[in-house]
């Protein structure tokens, strides 16, 4: 079953204050991560699934637990439809 | 006036030639082109060829006939909003936007936005309220600096957005000097303000509109990453940028602050109109 996440090459981060942008050299495609979005696209390494992100960003945001679930599944989700993460 | 030329329009590293014969072919090229620089470095890759004869209009680029008719805001239309496009496909060596230009005594403010978000009419009355015009339709902001520079052609203010600014701008009494058509009216500048001083200008903050009908008046301040994401939707020329145009957005994100602007008349934003200066 592939369910690690991992972020595709040749894509390019540009990181404003926590905030990052996601874009191709040679496409038009660009993908905006607020600075929770930010942190799960820096875990998509390919070594995590998404419950073992899920464990690391709640341990160290235990008062953001609650949202944590929701934002890790609509981030990949949406990270997944623009097509800059694969699944391995 | 001469009657058989050829000119050069240059903006953003581009360029096109227009060639005219015609006293009334003459006439519509330096209506849309007069404050527009006739020369640059870069080599015209389009040539737009007016004719006028006694009865009769026609224009062409290279082979292709635009237009073949009487009127000449029809032909002023077209050819304006064609060598528009012809002039921003080519253009390199800075970010274009598609946006509206104004300056409040020395300091820039673009509005980007794309077709009907009310730049053109919102920078329409902000003229007519002492900004100084640049222009309505594309901003070009070289690589590495904070200047706007602008394509300064007459508005092109669409017919829905005629009852908007008829209390500002009487659109009767100046017909004779426009060029009309059941879509819209060019209006040079100096009709909405005189005292116009088209220059580049020292970018001071970036808004952008979207005009909503009947929506409350938001103006909120953007994230450099939110800021430069919008930008974006209108950058023209990013397929002719290194990686797109991003880094130099990013950029200029980081230096200059960006909101984003919601209203549904312009009375909201007279109330609160120091946040544009």
């Amino acid at each position: 079953m592939k369910d690690h996440p991992r972020r595709k090459p040749d894509y390019q981060l540009e990181e404003l204050d926590g905030e990052l942008l996601i874009y191709h050299p040679t496409e038009s495609n660009v993908v905006y991560c607020n600075q929770t979005a930010s942190l799960i696209w820096h875990l998509c390494d390919g070594t995590h699934t998404s419950a073992e992100i899920n464990a690391l960003l709640s341990e160290a945001y235990p008062d953001a637990a609650a949202s944590i679930p929701a934002d890790i599944e609509s981030t990949l989700h949406t990270l997944t439809q623009q097509q800059v993460i694969e699944w391995i | 006036m001469d009657l058989s030329l050829r000119r050069e329009v240059h903006f953003a590293n581009s360029a096109i030639a227009v060639e005219v014969e015609g006293e009334r072919a003459a006439a519509i090229v330096k209506f849309l082109f007069r404050s527009i620089s006739a020369e640059g470095t870069a080599q015209p890759h389009v040539t737009y060829r007016v004719w006028s004869g006694a009865a009769e209009l026609v224009l062409r680029r290279a082979d292709v006939t635009l237009y073949r008719g009487s009127s000449e805001a029809e032909c002023a239309d077209i050819l304006l909003g064609d060598s528009t496009h012809a002039l921003a496909d080519r253009s390199s060596g800075g970010l274009l936007f598609h946006a509206a230009g104004l300056v409040w005594q020395g300091r820039g403010l673009l509005l980007p936005g794309r077709i009907a978000s009310g730049k053109t009419t919102l920078s329409a009355w902000l003229a007519l309220r002492g900004f100084d015009f640049l222009s309505d339709e594309l901003i070009f902001v070289p690589t590495g600096s904070t200047t706007m520079h602008a394509l300064t052609r007459p508005l092109n203010v669409k017919s829905p957005s005629r009852s908007a600014l008829r209390p500002y701008f009487d659109f009767d009494r100046h017909a004779a000097q426009l060029l009309s058509t059941p879509r819209g009216d060019l209006i040079p500048v100096e009709l909405l303000r005189p005292q116009n001083e088209l220059s580049a200008a020292a970018l001071h903050a970036i808004i952008l509109p979207q005009y909503a009908p009947d929506a409350a008046f938001k103006l909120e301040a953007l994230s450099p990453a939110r800021a430069a994401f919008a930008l974006v939707d209108t950058l023209v020329n990013a397929r002719n940028l290194p990686n797109h145009g991003m880094p130099e957005l990013a950029r200029l994100a980081r230096s200059i602050p960006v909101q984003q602007l919601v209203y549904s008349n312009f009375a909201q934003i007279a109330d609160r109109l120091e946040a544009f200066k």
